[in-house]
């Protein structure tokens, strides 16, 4: 057997110099001049995927997603705010992004397709813009419903009926803009003293709080409840005809709220991140997004088969700026109402 | 030279210090940081506010009794696999060994499927319903999970207990079943116990089984998770990590010393088949009965998420489709192959580093060898929501601005693996004659060239085994590394995490099937290569110092 032994350092350290090398090397490569034809987005929005993929066709970009939660978000775009991760921020409440504007994490673009959104739906400012409405409704398993001999909830006000007592699931408003969006809406609708006593009476059917917004819905579906407070009961339908389940959208208000985009503060691709912007309001962008989640639209695009029209809504004007700055209040009293859903 | 021996300690020492200190000290300073002062605000919080402080008890509860259920279903399983010749022997072995592909998160769509309020059996079939979101679901899924760790643990050390011991009792005319209860089980106490810790710390370190499955009640862990992701209370998450640590620190305290006495006894493992016992009829049947219920219970998991990821959704429209595969490419392609490389560089990085470590602490004598030793064993003992928080407060700034890297996720996975591989590197070393060593040291050859032309080839069954075993591990885990993907680099187990969260089923389901086979590829290669002589002794060996897959 032949032994190297200096040699067989020197050729050691040699490889370990070039191990550190190569994992040093692509942490400098970020500052490079030249916009990387790659777009980086965090998402709270139905069919990411098919949004990407549309995307992608028409510009060339490619997109890297991560689906999480508007709250999830929040959450990342803070604890990123030195170094941030992503440049686009797509989906989820509008009072996230009011926060998100007031903490300084996202930037003002005023989009040349933004006037095709009704003035409602955007921040004046341009920090926000909404793509499409999320509005707040019950999805009803029918066969449940039956099995329970259970009468089908028409409104707000109905929930408080205790023969609902653990059949009812809804979302946490610390975590879910349905949520949160359900509590200040119905405080919108009675009135702050009404309203948390109704709220006081619907909370005390609902075993536990989902923290995604979404989850009542599938477990709805899935039969283990009878009625989830979701958003867009009726896409959960379109996406499966064959199920027993009834949308209803309450007929003494109907709560919705815009699901913006916006560009993070920082992004490492902003040219690109306004190329998406843009194409998000586009007639072609809103068309791909319809495709994506049949949501009602912010603009004036032709629905799918199934999704609820604007005007059959009792829609509430839901003061999104005036609930966005009192949020931290409400869900201070939501949680020392009800201490036991934290 | 003296400055030449202290290089590759210094540099260990470092990385470690970085890597594992450093997060664990960020979340602690954090805890204790109000504003801008430091102050016990947050622990006081933790302590009187009733959602924090029930916590407290309740992971406290549900961890012992996850521990003292699947030890006793690892015990019994072992008992009947190993000490019976009763039927099916085969089957039960594999369910008990079944779970280690199905991380305990895939488990709880199936368990929802099977016995939520609208359950294939409790609903549709027993008319029941029942609350299943609460701690007990919590305490199903996790003792079914761990009962993998104290099944593997409990039989590695029973098939090691010396024959010629029990085969003393039986001549000096002990009955069947004093023999077991004089001799074996007091012998196999050390893994019972060992068992009976580590399923402690598991549990304790679990938050997505009580994020799922737990309705209104939290743990420690899931309670952390909440407090980061949903509402963002750093200082709130720090400290209910920090007390935590407290707890597993102390269990793994407690662990470690019935580690070291267990191995002072002299345990052999055996080629032959052990001796049955003679155990009472009735004693036999409950033994078998419980054996066959674990069993069905874990196939009927497997192939309910099988199922799941062919229908349309399990529970309302049980039409068949393969709808769900198509995002596998689709939205999961990127995923699958970030996690074949994060696991393939995490096993190869930890079992060789591992290695290197373990040399130096077993060969060389250099001051601050225990302390090198410890900080390499901590990461065992830390749950993956502190390491996971630490690494959010460690390296989101100068000087180690490492967020959103590869880096940042394969640290992670490597540090939660070392201690598996210095385990196995020291145990390794310490079967391997010396005088090869010294032989090769004496013919002239370097320290270094001694270590990858003697040590390293002497090691290779069991570096390859523990290799291995971190590649599954690192293919199912959640804990840390979901606080550190980012959208580039994006792992399938958080995918799966997610997609059960959401309530996607199907997708869940599809996806889980990709890791399950990839887990699967794993487990099958490491018993591929156990049939081969010696590896199996490491099989054993790695597969009872199971790593905390979480």
């Amino acid at each position: 057997m032949k032994i190297r032994g200096k040699k067989g350092l020197r050729w050691a350290s040699l490889v370990i110099a070039f191990c550190l090398l190569a994992a040093v090397l692509p942490l400098n490569a970020c500052g490079t001049d030249e916009e990387a034809q790659v777009l980086s987005i965090y998402v709270a929005y139905g069919g990411p995927d098919i949004i990407a993929a549309e995307f992608e066709d028409a510009t060339g970009i490619k997109v890297e997603l991560l689906t999480m939660s508007s709250g999830e978000v929040l959450t990342r775009l803070r604890a990123e705010k030195d170094n941030p991760q992503t440049d686009v921020w797509f989906g989820g409440g509008s009072d996230a992004f009011i926060q998100a504007k007031s903490e300084d994490l996202i930037i003002a673009y005023q989009s040349p397709n933004a006037g095709n959104v009704d003035e409602a739906f955007r921040d004046e400012e341009g920090y926000w813009t909404g793509v499409s409405l999320v509005v707040v409704g019950f999805l009803v398993n029918d066969d449940r419903l039956e099995d329970k001999g259970l009468v089908l909830p028409e409104s707000w006000i109905d929930l408080e009926d205790p023969s609902y007592h653990d059949e009812l699931l809804a979302s946490n408003p610390n975590t879910s803009g349905t949520a949160y969006t359900t509590v200040s809406g119905v405080l919108q609708i009675m009135g702050e003293e009404d309203g948390w006593a109704f709220l006081d009476e619907m909370y005390a059917n609902i075993p536990f709080l989902e923290k995604s917004g979404s989850a009542p819905a599938s477990k709805a579906l899935a039969g283990e409840y009878a009625i989830g407070i979701v958003p867009d009961p009726h896409i959960s339908i379109i996406n499966n005809p064959d199920a027993p389940l009834t949308s209803v959208f309450p007929s003494d208000g109907v709560l919705a709220w815009p699901s913006p985009v916006a560009i993070v503060k920082g992004a490492r691709h902003p040219g690109n991140a306004k190329k998406f912007v843009d194409w998000c309001l586009s007639a072609e962008g809103q068309r791909v997004l319809m495709q994506a989640s049949p949501r009602v639209p912010t603009t004036d695009v032709d629905t799918l088969a199934g999704v609820p029209n604007l005007s059959e809504l009792n829609l509430v004007a839901y003061d999104h700026i005036k609930w966005g700055a009192e949020r931290e209040r409400v869900v201070a009293e939501f949680n020392q109402r009800y201490p036991q859903f934290q | 030279m003296r400055w030449q021996k202290y290089l590759l300690p210094s540099v260990i020492f470092l990385v470690l210090l970085v890597f594992v200190v450093y997060p664990t000290l960020s979340v602690l300073v954090k805890s204790l940081s109000v504003g801008e002062r430091i102050g016990l605000d947050n622990y006081i919080d933790a302590f009187t506010k009733p959602q924090f402080a029930s916590t407290i008890w309740g992971s406290l509860l549900v961890a012992a009794g996850a521990a003292v259920l699947s030890t006793v279903l690892g015990l019994i399983i072992s008992l009947t696999v190993f000490k019976t010749t009763l039927p099916l022997r085969r089957f039960f072995s594999v369910a008990a060994v079944l779970p280690m592909i199905i991380p305990g998160f895939v488990s709880t769509l199936a368990y929802i499927f099977l016995f939520g309020r609208n359950g294939l059996i409790t609903y549709k079939l027993l008319g029941v319903t029942w609350d299943i979101y609460s701690w007990k679901s919590v305490l199903f899924i996790q003792t079914l999970d761990f009962t993998t760790i104290t099944f593997l643990i409990i039989s590695a050390v029973m098939l090691g207990v010396d024959r010629q011991v029990e085969d003393a009792a039986r001549n000096l005319g002990a009955s069947e079943w004093e023999v077991m209860k004089t001799v074996t089980l007091p012998l196999i106490r050390p893994g019972i116990i060992g068992a009976l810790l580590l399923v402690f710390l598991r549990s304790m370190a679990d938050f997505g089984t009580p994020l799922i499955l737990g309705g209104r009640f939290d743990t420690l862990a899931s309670a952390s998770y909440s407090q980061l992701i949903g509402t963002y209370n750093m200082g709130m998450a720090s400290t209910l990590n920090a007390i935590l640590l407290l707890i597993c620190l102390v269990v793994f305290w407690f662990y470690s010393r019935v580690q070291a006495t267990g191995s002072r006894v002299r345990l052999q493992v055996e080629s032959g088949q052990p001796r049955e016992i003679d155990l009472k009829r009735p004693l036999k049947a409950t033994l078998w009965s419980v054996c066959l219920l674990f069993s069905s219970l874990v196939f009927m998991i497997l192939v309910s998420v099988f199922l799941a990821s062919f229908t349309r959704h399990l529970g309302a429209d049980f039409s068949f489709t393969l709808e769900h595969f198509r995002i596998v490419p689709q939205r999961g392609w990127n995923s699958i192959m970030n996690t074949i490389v994060f696991a393939s560089i995490t096993s190869l990085v930890m079992s060789l580093v591992g290695l290197v470590i373990a040399y130096l602490v077993t060969r060389i004598q250099f001051k601050g060898r225990n302390l090198i030793d410890l900080l390499t064993t901590l990461p065992f003992a830390l749950p993956g929501t502190l390491m996971g928080v630490g690494y959010i407060l460690a390296f989101n700034h100068a000087p180690f601005l490492l967020t959103g890297t590869w880096a940042i996720v394969i640290a992670v996975t490597v540090i939660r693996e070392l201690p598996l591989g210095l385990r196995s590197g020291v145990s390794v070393l310490g079967q391997q004659d010396r005088s090869i060593e010294d032989a090769s040291a004496s013919l002239g050859a370097s320290r270094l060239s001694t270590f990858f032309r003697i040590v390293m080839p002497l090691s290779r069954p069991a570096l390859v085994v523990s290799a291995l075993y971190a590649f599954v591990a690192t293919v199912q885990t959640v804990g840390a590394i979901i606080f550190v993907i980012n959208p580039s680099n994006k792992v399938l187990s958080v995918d799966v995490f997610e997609a059960i969260y959401r309530g996607d089923v199907g997708d869940a389901a599809a996806l889980s099937m990709v890791m399950l086979l990839l887990a699967a590829l794993g487990v099958l290669a490491i018993f591929a290569i156990s049939q081969r002589g010696v590896a199996q002794t490491w099989v054993h060996r790695v597969l009872t110092h199971h790593a905390s897959a979480q």
